[in-house]
């Protein structure tokens, strides 16, 4: 029998130990998590070889933690006071690193399942390496704002544009070919179930929440709303991320002040989930993967970079954001750290389901080595970005 | 019973309304200025001015442990962190807390010590749109309840 709590040990142990070491290299804890799930798994130790059924509940839950946690930062109060030129910028750089990255990996593979579900994996940025560099260099000013607000908001809507992709991913990797309900039926049935369960159990929970008053209870109540949405989603075959997504938008906009608690106690206890979460990311990487990835590896990294860079610029251009934003942001939106992988996850656990496996490694390999990419340029792009503006402050 | 009539009073007769001496700042603030006030008060509560005195902040001397700490490493990884000032450059507005928690006049001081455990804080802004018309912090509630069990009203300062 398989000793399962000291599986669960090890893995948490090991990813903090080596995630605090890649903190003290400046690089991402994320990083050393997927590093320590690499060495626990097949190809170092093998020490975990859980199954496809395993490793999914596992993620399932996982993502459902982090879609609810990213819905309660997506205030509307928040976004109204963004202003015009912000919310362009981020649909800007989501969308243009979506396109790009869909056209060249067409243009190589051939392929549109692939190049659509790669695409999808592009729009999600990482606020913790702007943040990091902001905050060690004192940064201040216009930019160091705008920055802040494009990486905090930009995953609700890579989101969505995952949610919405992947279903028509899916659809045509279930025709193989092209047809009304792959390509429109099947996605809005998909996002708009998603959004509707996550709109209905938001509802239902943001009313519980207020009326609770002990921190236990509300952890207690938030990991119920949570399991019963993912799992309602699910049983549908609706988007579990999206509708998980939904609720924690609810659930803090219903009733903004008064459940800003929920999200802080959520927050709480995430660590060790996060740390599980990319510890089982490290154990599906493949090295014989990622040495058969490395042009589409290329591509996905120009591409999401060019996108974004480009994205960026055309909407802060198009909104008259003022120069020294227009010029500088898009560096800023480079870094990739947890939702991509999670997303990356998600796709390899879907198309393992659906039956292609050999392409949810691929997707999983190559997303969690360009990460290790984005998050050593990423942090350097925002910084040179935020000197370029005469953002920064004494070190 | 005490308790019960403690609880079902309203915030209006128990809160500090003496608002001229209350510890309150305009946003735009150095921050030596909220350390010396701290140096004396628990908090500072933050208005956009101090003409309208609408509330906009506050700032707790726990707030002020971030600045005074050693940068931690953060290990938030989807959500945006507060983003924490060190030393002592800044306007009272880059290290407060935003939105902060508050009560209205009308309410029972059930639900505004509901709210103080909820929130996992000991003060609260009286408003009434917005604008702040006295607090209502632990300390004035123990010594408003000690003097009731010591028979003066509670919401009088005589003896009954």
């Amino acid at each position: 029998m398989i000793n399962y709590l000291l599986l669960g040990g090890l893995a948490i142990g090991l990813g903090l130990l080596i995630g605090k070491g890649t903190h003290r290299l400046r690089v991402t804890g994320v990083v050393g998590y997927i590093i320590a799930g690499f060495i626990l798994g097949p190809e170092v130790l093998g020490v975990l070889d859980l199954a496809a059924a395993e490793v999914e509940t596992v993620t399932n839950f996982s993502l459902a933690f982090v879609a609810f946690v990213i819905g309660g930062e997506l205030t509307l109060t928040l976004m109204r006071r963004q202003g015009r030129s912000i919310l362009a910028i981020i649909l800007g750089e989501t969308l243009g690193a979506f396109f790009m990255v869909f056209v060249f990996v067409y243009l190589v593979t051939a392929d549109l399942p692939k190049a659509i579900i790669f695409a999808a994996m592009a729009p999600a940025s990482a606020p913790a390496g702007a943040v990091a560099i902001i905050q060690e260099y004192k940064a201040r000013g216009k930019l160091t704002n705008s920055i802040l607000a494009v990486v905090g908001l930009d995953d609700g809507l890579a989101i969505f544009i995952y949610a919405f992709s992947i279903a028509i991913a899916g659809g045509l990797l279930a025709t193989g070919g092209f047809s009304a309900a792959s390509m429109l039926v099947d996605p809005l049935i998909d996002t708009g179930g998603a959004l509707l369960l996550g709109l209905a159990m938001g509802l239902g929970a943001a009313f519980v929440f207020r009326r609770l008053v002990e921190r236990e209870e509300i952890i207690a109540v938030a990991l119920t709303a949570i399991l019963l949405t993912a799992g309602l989603a699910t049983l549908l075959d609706v988007s579990l991320i999206l509708a998980s997504l939904a609720m924690g938008m609810t659930v803090t906009n219903v009733f903004p002040r008064v459940n800003r608690p929920v999200f802080d106690a959520v927050k709480v206890i995430s660590l060790p989930v996060y740390v599980l979460f990319f510890v089982l990311a490290g154990l599906n990487l493949h090295l014989g993967v990622l040495a058969g990835a490395g042009v589409i590896g290329v591509v996905y990294v120009v591409c999401r970079s060019t996108g974004k860079l480009g994205g960026a610029y055309a909407a802060a251009r198009a909104t008259r954001a003022e120069p020294v934003i227009a010029r500088n942001i898009g560096l800023g939106t480079l870094t990739q750290a947890g939702v991509a992988i999670g997303l990356a996850l998600l796709a390899s656990t879907e198309l393992a389901a659906r039956g292609y496996p050999d392409l949810g490694r691929l997707v999983l390999t190559t997303i969690t080595a360009t990460t290790v990419v984005f998050e050593i340029v990423g942090p350097l792009a925002t910084w040179f970005a935020l000197h370029r503006a005469g953002e920064l402050g004494q070190q | 019973m005490l308790i019960s009539e403690f609880y079902e009073a309203r915030v209006r007769d128990l809160m500090d309304i003496r608002v001229w001496d209350l510890p309150i700042i305009e946003k735009d603030a150095a921050i030596p200025l909220v350390l010396s006030i701290l140096d004396g008060k628990t908090h500072v509560w933050v208005v956009e001015s101090l003409k309208t005195k609408e509330l906009v902040g506050v700032i707790t001397r726990h707030d002020i442990l971030q600045i005074l700490a050693p940068p931690r490493t953060y290990y938030g990884v989807f959500s945006l962190p507060k983003l924490y000032h060190h030393g002592i450059e800044g306007r009272a507005e880059d290290i407060m807390t935003k939105h902060p928690i508050t009560c209205r006049p009308d309410d029972t001081v059930a639900d505004a010590l509901k709210k103080m455990i909820r929130h996992n804080i000991r003060r609260l802004a009286v408003v009434t749109d917005r604008t702040i018309e006295g607090e209502l912090t632990l300390r004035n509630l123990i010594s408003k309840f000690y003097k009731a069990t010591q028979y003066y009203p509670l919401n009088e300062e005589t003896p009954r």
